[in-house]
């Protein structure tokens, strides 16, 4: 009898030992989908630990289609599209697309189910209904599963080298303002003659983002690298061109490069090349991409652990000006399900609630608390994020599943205490008052159409002569004509369409 | 009697014929039956649902472009960079095989010529890296050259005065040695007893070439003539492409940049299909009349 129940009892050790914590599935039958996502992983998504405790706890087995976001994912989906066989789910598509195509019977609308099969999302979208326009459309109609952007910041920032900026007499805490990083710069340049202090990949990212670093806080967060601006204190749109201190950006940047202070090959420059000038004295400040995956904070080692990413806010005009626009909470992208998943109504239902349980608190602490990697200050370590061991990374926090539902991406932290995690922490999380309301424009289909239209002729105007100004090929005292080809271009259309259609939804 | 002979013949043939059938099932297939896709440019396309299913608008998508002030300067961008790329890259692989022509065969001539058509194996986006390192301002040898003559650097890769001329430095580089194989070949028909007999009259070799050499291979220059003019609307889309800079936009985006812009980019098939449509009729009265000139002129021609 002893020798029974020890047996008993070991066997039932050894069964408890090989099924993972959270695997007890509420379902009895396993179904089967086929789910497009993009992922940027080194290893499969399905061999996550995430991953698999969720498909483990609703039972169902995926046929991911994996592929990289920015241009494999659209042009599969297209594909798709026309085949007519699209997957169950499919994640990462914008509201545009999603009204668009749902509208023609491709996509399943979400309005009808969200209180009865989404009950964690619906508390999330009545929490953020300011953002509400950002995910249904103008009628009401919600065509996909939103992200939910719990904290975000900006991706472009400043990054120097601290060291020498020390040397030359300007330690961080003395660099707040465009005219302080003006004079650091040329105190650099004082020092290191044969260099260019500050350096950028233009070649690689469109310009559109290097020059927002300077627009933003220069137009006070009314401009980006948009073709349309939003003067909140006059209430009106407006081509940003148009917008004060887009000018004064733009002029900026041009005293940097006519006096030798911005690499004057900062329009071909890449990334092998901007490493090289960081990290051998040639540069010593870049304006890039601040997060990891293809960010500077992904190269820190290369340029020798030089870099030091500039707080939030970075540069302004003068220190106590808006910024920029808060981010919009819901809905930059989502995840749309095929119409034909209510032939089968048991799938609907699994996925509904598989997809509805990713914006739980449950589920919050699986991707982001892991026991496995938790540090003891509460913060979420994953070793080498930046740097080393994708393979880690990837396995307890896979990228696809925290930035298409639940994206907290200051809970991903690399090793806490250093410059890069003081950056990611404060990283859009305070300062909030020198941000304003991001206004949303949820136009139809057809004004959406127009409105592209447009914006491509001034778009393709804007592109062809703005680096004009920049590297002094034109003088600004053409700046005026220029705006005027804009608004020749379509930006005085385009200003009638956003102001009419700003004055009827949000008119007095 | 002569449905007697061609089936004679027809039999005799059979293993042609069967061997005839599969290039042609396959440009059917790949090339004459997606045409109907063409359709697309006159609809208001939609992905999902498909040529069959979506809305007809007529010319819309023509009448877009051409009251779009931009598609105009594109034109112009396309028209001239194609040109002035004939004009100097056609004759470079004709007297560049005249003069491999002239060389006495042995291992230099087999080097040379083997040099000469490595280019052509070399990536484009390679090739772009390559000139992009060679003309840099700070660290390229062209401006290293020019500062050492008292100079001051050019940013080629910016100036738009300097597109055109690299874009056909960039074509001339790595097609000129592979466009001498055809040449080359046409050379090798040439019956050695002309130039012999010239020789014995006092021929010096520049006689022997422009009076023995050319007018053998003129049929061939005709043929490939006729069949590059065509290409005046078409430059090279991934050059353009891995050249272009915001600077140089207005001289520089062309056809093949503007519809993949707005046609992969921005997802308008319909308006990109128009577009292409439009520049592929005129690609094809161009090769028209080109035929028809070179066939009253003279006894070569495409058909």
């Amino acid at each position: 009898m002893k020798k029974i129940l020890t047996i008993l009892m070991a066997l039932t050790l050894a069964l408890s030992l090989s099924v993972p914590a959270y695997a007890e599935s509420d379902y009895d039958t396993p179904i089967e989908i086929t789910w497009m996502i993009p992922t940027q992983q080194s290893i499969s998504l399905g061999e996550s630990v995430p991953t698999q405790i969720l498909l483990e706890k609703f039972n169902i087995q995926v046929n991911w289609i994996e592929l990289n976001p920015v241009d494999q994912h659209p042009e599969k989906l297209n594909l798709l599209l026309a085949s007519q066989q699209l997957p169950d789910v499919v994640s990462w598509v914008d509201k545009d697309f999603a009204a668009r195509y749902g509208d023609e019977g491709a996509f399943l609308e979400i309005t009808p189910y969200l209180a009865s099969n989404f009950p964690n999302l619906s508390v999330v979208v009545n929490e953020e209904s300011s953002a509400y326009y950002s995910a249904y459309t103008l009628d009401d109609q919600l065509w996909y599963i939103p992200i939910w952007e719990r904290t975000s910041g900006p991706n472009w920032g400043w990054s120097i080298n601290k060291e020498a900026f020390e040397e030359v007499g300007y330690p961080v805490e003395s660099l707040n303002t465009f005219a302080d990083y003006k004079a650091a710069l040329e105190a650099l340049k004082a020092a290191y003659p044969d260099s260019y202090p500050l350096a950028a990949r233009a070649s690689e990212y469109d310009i559109s983002n290097f020059l927002s670093s300077f627009i933003i806080p220069f137009t006070k967060g009314m401009a980006n690298y948009s073709v349309m601006g939003f003067d909140y204190e006059q209430k009106t749109w407006s081509v940003a061109a148009n917008i004060s201190g887009y000018k004064e950006a733009l002029m900026y940047i041009n005293e940097l490069y006519t006096e030798g202070l911005l690499d004057p090959e900062f329009l071909t420059c890449d990334m092998n090349t901007l490493i090289l000038m960081l990290a051998n004295d040639q540069a010593f400040a870049t304006v890039d991409y601040v997060g990891g995956l293809s960010g500077v904070g992904d190269v820190q080692s290369q340029v020798n652990d030089v870099l030091y990413p500039i707080e939030w806010p970075s540069p302004s005009v003068d220190e106590e000006s808006i910024m920029g626009t808060k981010a919009i909470a819901l809905g930059s992208t989502g995840t749309v399900l095929s119409a034909n998943i209510m032939d089968d109504p048991e799938k609907f239902e699994r996925v509904c609630a598989m997809l509805d349980y990713m914006y739980s608190d449950e589920w919050y602490d699986i991707l982001y608390n892991n026991s496995d990697i938790l540090t003891d200050d509460g913060t979420t370590y994953v070793e080498g994020y930046y740097v080393d061991s994708d393979n880690l990374r990837d396995l307890y926090i896979p990228w696809a599943l925290y930035a298409c539902f639940q994206d907290d991406p200051l809970r991903v932290d690399v090793e806490p205490g250093t410059a890069w995690s003081d950056f990611s922490i404060k990283w859009g999380n305070e300062w909030t008052d020198r941000l304003v309301d991001n206004i949303i424009m949820p136009f139809d289909t057809d004004t959406q159409t127009e409105i592209n239209d447009l914006t491509n002729s001034v778009q393709d105007y804007w592109s062809a002569n703005v680096m004009q100004f920049v590297i002094g090929r034109t003088d600004f005292s053409e700046w005026d004509t220029f705006v005027e080809g804009l608004m020749n271009a379509g930006g005085t259309q385009l200003e009638q369409i956003y102001n009419d259609f700003y004055q009827e939804l949000y008119g007095d | 009697m002569l449905k007697k002979h061609r089936n004679k013949n027809l039999g005799r043939a059979k293993l042609l014929y069967i061997m005839l059938l599969f290039p042609v099932v396959w440009y059917i297939l790949i090339c004459y039956v997606p045409m109907f896709g063409i359709a697309i440019a006159f609809q208001k396309y939609s992905v999902y649902k498909g040529v069959f299913g979506s809305e007809w608008v007529g010319l819309q998508n023509f009448r877009k472009f051409l009251n779009d002030a931009y598609f105009w300067q594109v034109l112009r961008n396309t028209f001239l960079l194609g040109f002035f790329n004939l004009l100097i890259n056609f004759p470079l692989p004709i007297i560049l095989a005249l003069m491999f022509n002239e060389l006495s065969s042995g291992p230099y001539k087999r080097v040379t010529q083997t040099i000469s058509y490595l280019p052509y194996f070399v990536s484009t986006v390679a090739l772009v890296s390559i000139i992009t390192s060679i003309l840099s301002p700070s660290r390229g040898v062209v401006n290293a050259i020019i500062e050492s003559l008292g100079g001051t650097p050019i940013s080629f890769m910016l100036e738009p005065d300097w597109f055109r001329p690299i874009y056909i430095l960039l074509s001339a580089w790595r097609g000129t040695g592979w466009g001498t194989i055809i040449y080359l070949a046409a050379m090798a028909g040439i019956n050695p007893e002309l130039y012999q007999v010239a020789e014995i009259d006092g021929a010096g070799r520049f006689r022997r070439i422009w009076n023995i050499t050319l007018p053998s291979i003129a049929p061939t220059i005709t043929i490939l003539f006729l069949l590059a003019i065509p290409g005046i609307l078409g430059a090279d889309f991934e050059t353009v492409l891995l050249l272009q800079k915001p600077l140089t936009l207005n001289v520089s985006d062309v056809m093949a940049t503007y519809v993949y812009r707005r046609g992969l980019q921005d997802q308008k098939f319909d308006y990109a299909t128009a577009v292409s449509l439009t520049f592929s009729i005129i690609s094809m009265l161009i090769i028209f009349v080109s035929n028809t000139i070179a066939r009253r002129k003279g006894d070569v021609s495409l058909w």
